[in-house]
């Protein structure tokens, strides 16, 4: 390190010192933090070791020439600040070593300023995309390219970071709850200790340096040095935001083959980092005053987050899982459906021989019993509890609060509840929507909550149970409720409804799903685009759910999500129509029976009706809807199916009930598309494909409806 | 019928369109499709229609497990309908839909003849007939002896106009594929 003293005339020579002298002062800086964090006021040794290292970073810095002279001029001060440490000439020890760490940070800032201000070095050393703030691993911000090799071992730890992530992000709730839960500071630090190893091993060096840093400070609280709450936490929290967004950069420069993008947020939150840790003996104030000035990097790591890992929802992973690819288990759900079919047509083809042969039946029936487990255990393979999603939206509510300076309780319910992996996936946006809603429209204010006579505190809760072979997933706030005044007025003057109309409170409660109404006075960030409710309902309404609104004004209001418990099966009611065979979805079955002639009516001679203890429902032909022959014209001869959709109910005219079963939806495949009024198909006991009808679809047609 | 032609023909170095075809009959005309397009033959099965399709979207089968759909290549081609026979059968091809996703569909062709191998120079423009024929999906003509094949670009036949509109709606359609 002191060759660098001998100062030559030769330009070249200079050129080439420059490049070493700032490494060499990088690598002393980032010593320091190192040792700054450990050493202690009375620790005579390590002080003089400091005291040392300063001065040589005093000197290389003047050697370097003018433009280290801010470099040279605090490491000099901080040398005297060790001096007087050590001589006991300062009032408060442990205020100094604050200062001192708070001195090596800005330090270490002047030191990134001044290596990017360098072109020339640029030949020495690798870029130095951000001003970096050195964690111990070397130069962690610039652009990586990853070794092919390791493409496979990236991939799994992708995965596997992704779970870590989210356990950790889970902890760090609990941790907000009761910072003295060291079960869940040990798991947070376990965490991070994983992927450091892994991305140490792997050499994905911002990852490591991010998990270094973070890893530091939760060491710190984990052995009680420092209390994990406040700001800290929200550092922590960040440091699980940014390691996302990087493990998210690994994932997809690993797919496409380019170098790992440089993330500029990492230089700041590793500042950040070391700031906790050096300050945690600071002053509750200047905690504060880091918090304040911390505030604008905070907003831009959610957003990177949103922008960049869509699909970071890896499953919680809890015991002992295997990660299976999706299509490999749709596949075998495929393959043990085909054996179920080909298992019952061989039953049938044995059954004349079966007379006398106990031992051929005996073994038959065991072979069906084995293909229905076998079938209900693929089925199940798929469910997952809810309790990942859920996690996700308490952390969302908690930056919801943070963000809009309410204050919001968030109970969750029924988490262990079980629905379709594909279902989970495909709610987690529109819940993000409605929380979201609920959280910004719904709760109000404390202030204004304490007016209303309400605790200052929202209550929001998140509810998950199964009913009647539905999931329901309730969000209840006891905020300000739906305003229907205000909904009519918006939706008259957006021409949805008529002027002078009076819609009843449902069709009221319902217009807040269309599109471009919204009852937010003022956009926020957060909702009230007019935006989103729509797009819920649609989402929702694509898996096959349903979503009530009930509302108190003032009191809150409850959106309740009804979903299929999967998306690949439903009860049906398989009927016939001439030679072909259609699947009535249960739940919209009402009843079926055969009309008696003085049941039916027609108007104007076509449009036929049916008496249904005493209510009239329009009957339609399902053959002349799905276009096939019937056996009979007669409306007497064949069975009428009564079903519904919501409020509208209906009469369907069928040939005859074949049976109700459990049928494997599929869909039509991309060749035929999305038709009206069918919404997939089946495979039937014998092989052969049905289709699926929907009724709401089917209404619509049969009423001319084009919506 | 022309395979023993083909087998004089001196092997040439497949460019762009030589290569492989598997080839077909519908009527008298005989066709041909990439045979890397082509994952299976299987027999006429039942076919379950699907109500408010184009004409020529004959319905949907059960292909182990798989629901998919299949075309009648002589509805697509306004081709005069023709009677089920012992040698009707159906071509599972797998084609890339217009978001770049594979997808499977099955073509109902009269008579399934031969693969043939193809050299490029033996494949002509096809030609054109105005608006009255569309041959936008040839790839070629194919000259096997005195006989000639009409070499289908599937890709194009089974995503024209029509088919695209019904693959967007696919495409926001509920992924219940299970």
């Amino acid at each position: 390190m002191a060759e660098t003293r001998g100062v030559t005339n030769e330009l070249e020579v200079i050129n080439d010192k420059c490049g070493e002298t700032t490494q060499s002062v990088l690598a002393l800086t980032e010593s320091l933090i190192a040792q700054v964090v450990i050493v202690a006021a009375d620790d005579l040794n390590a002080l003089a070791s400091l005291h040392g290292q300063l001065h040589a970073l005093a000197a290389h810095c003047d050697a370097t020439g003018p433009s280290a002279c801010g470099m040279s001029e605090s490491a000099a001060r901080l040398e005297k600040l060790v001096e007087r440490i050590i001589l006991h000439e300062v009032p408060d020890a442990n205020q100094a070593m604050a200062e001192l760490g708070k001195g090596i940070v800005e330090l270490q800032l002047l030191v990134g300023d001044d290596s990017s201000a360098e072109p020339q070095q640029s030949q020495e050393i690798p870029v130095v995309a951000a001003p970096p703030a050195e964690a111990p691993a070397a130069h962690p911000c610039e652009e990586q390219t990853l070794s092919p090799d390791d493409l496979s071992l990236i991939e799994e730890f992708v995965a596997e970071a992704h779970g870590h992530l989210e356990s950790a992000e889970a902890s760090i709730l609990k941790l907000e709850d009761n910072p003295e839960d060291a079960e869940a500071i040990n798991a947070i630090f376990r965490s991070f200790h994983t992927i450091k190893g892994v991305a140490g091993f792997l050499n994905l060096k911002q990852i490591g340096a991010l998990a270094h840093s973070a890893e530091n400070l939760l060491d710190l609280a984990r052995q009680g040095l420092m209390r994990l709450a406040g700001t800290a936490l929200d550092v922590v929290l960040a440091a699980v935001d940014l390691m996302k967004v990087l493990v998210g950069n690994v994932a997809s420069a690993a797919q496409s083959g380019r170098p790992v993008a440089a993330d500029p947020a990492l230089g700041t939150l590793l500042d950040r980092l070391t700031s906790c840790v050096t300050g945690k003996d600071q002053a509750p104030v200047s905690t504060a005053a880091l918090a304040a000035t911390a505030q604008p990097n905070r907003e831009s790591v959610p957003n990177a987050e949103e922008g960049k890992t869509p699909g970071s929802s890896a499953a919680v992973s809890a015991d002992t899982t295997v990660r299976v690819a999706t299509d490999r288990l749709d596949s075998l759900v495929n393959m043990v459906g085909e054996l179920v079919i080909a298992q019952v047509m061989v039953f049938q083809d044995a059954k004349p021989l079966l007379v006398g042969k106990h031992r051929l039946a005996r073994n038959l029936s065991h072979l069906g019993k084995i293909t229905r487990e076998m079938q209900e255990l693929s089925m199940s393979m798929r469910m997952v509890p809810i309790h990942g999603v859920f996690q996700k939206m308490s952390r969302l509510v908690r930056d919801l609060a943070k963000k809009s300076g309410k204050e919001i309780e968030l109970s969750l319910v029924g988490g262990e509840t079980e629905l379709d992996r594909n279902l989970i996936e495909a709610i987690t946006d529109p819940l993000v929507h409605m929380v979201r809603n609920s959280a910004d429209h719904g709760i109000e204010m404390p202030d204004q909550r304490a007016q209303a006579g309400k605790p200052r505190a929202g209550r929001l809760e998140l509810k998950a149970c199964h009913h009647g072979g539905n999931i329901v997933i309730e969000i209840t706030d006891d905020g300000r409720g739906l305003d229907k005044a205000r909904i009519l007025r918006k939706a008259v003057a957006a021409g949805i409804v008529a002027e002078g109309v009076q819609p009843s409170e449902q069709e009221l409660f319902k217009l807040i799903f269309h599109a471009g109404l919204s009852t937010a006075e003022k956009v926020t960030d957060v909702s009230g685009r007019g935006v989103g409710m729509d797009v819920v309902k649609r989402n929702v309404e694509a898996l096959r759910g349903r979503i009530d609104i009930t509302s108190v004004e003032g009191h809150g209001a409850t959106f309740a999500i009804r979903l299929p418990l999967t998306l690949a099966v439903i009860d049906g009611l398989v009927v016939k129509v001439g030679a072909a065979r259609f699947i009535l979805p249960i739940l919209s079955v009402e009843q079926s029976l055969r009309p008696k002639a003085e049941q039916l009516s027609t108007i104007q001679g076509r449009g036929e009706m049916c008496m249904v203890r005493d209510s009239l429902l329009p009957l339609y032909r399902l053959h002349r809807l799905l276009d096939v022959t019937p056996t009979t014209q007669d409306a007497t001869q064949a069975l009428v199916v009564i079903v519904q959709d919501d409020s509208r109910r209906c009469c369907l005219l069928v040939d005859e009930l074949l049976g109700q079963q459990q049928v494997v939806i599929k869909s039509l495949g991309d060749g035929v598309g999305k038709v009206r009024g069918v919404s997939g198909g089946a495979i039937l006991g014998d092989g052969n494909v049905s289709l699926i009808l929907d009724v709401p679809g089917l209404i619509d047609v049969a009423s001319g409806n084009q919506g | 019928m022309s395979s023993a032609t083909l087998s004089n023909e001196s092997p040439t170095v497949a460019t762009a369109r030589g290569g492989k075809y598997l080839t077909f009959a519908l009527g008298k005309e005989e066709y041909g499709l990439e045979i890397l397009k082509v994952r299976e033959i299987i027999g006429y099965m039942e076919i379950t229609a699907v109500p408010r399709t184009p004409a020529y979207v004959k319905g949907v089968i059960n292909l182990r497990g798989q629901v998919i759909s299949v075309v009648d290549l002589r509805a697509k081609f306004d081709m005069p309908a023709a009677e089920r026979t012992e040698e009707t059968c159906v071509i599972v091809v797998e084609i890339k839909g217009q978001n770049g996703r594979k997808l499977s569909t099955g073509i109902v062709v009269d008579r399934v003849s031969e693969v043939l191998n193809i050299a490029s120079e033996k494949i002509e423009e096809p030609p054109t007939f105005g608006a009255a024929v569309d041959t936008g999906f040839i790839l070629g003509m194919g000259k096997i002896g005195q006989s000639v094949k009409i070499l289908l670009d599937i890709d194009k036949v089974l995503t024209t106009q029509e088919t695209a509109t019904l693959v967007e709606i696919a495409a926001e359609a509920p992924p219940a594929q299970t």
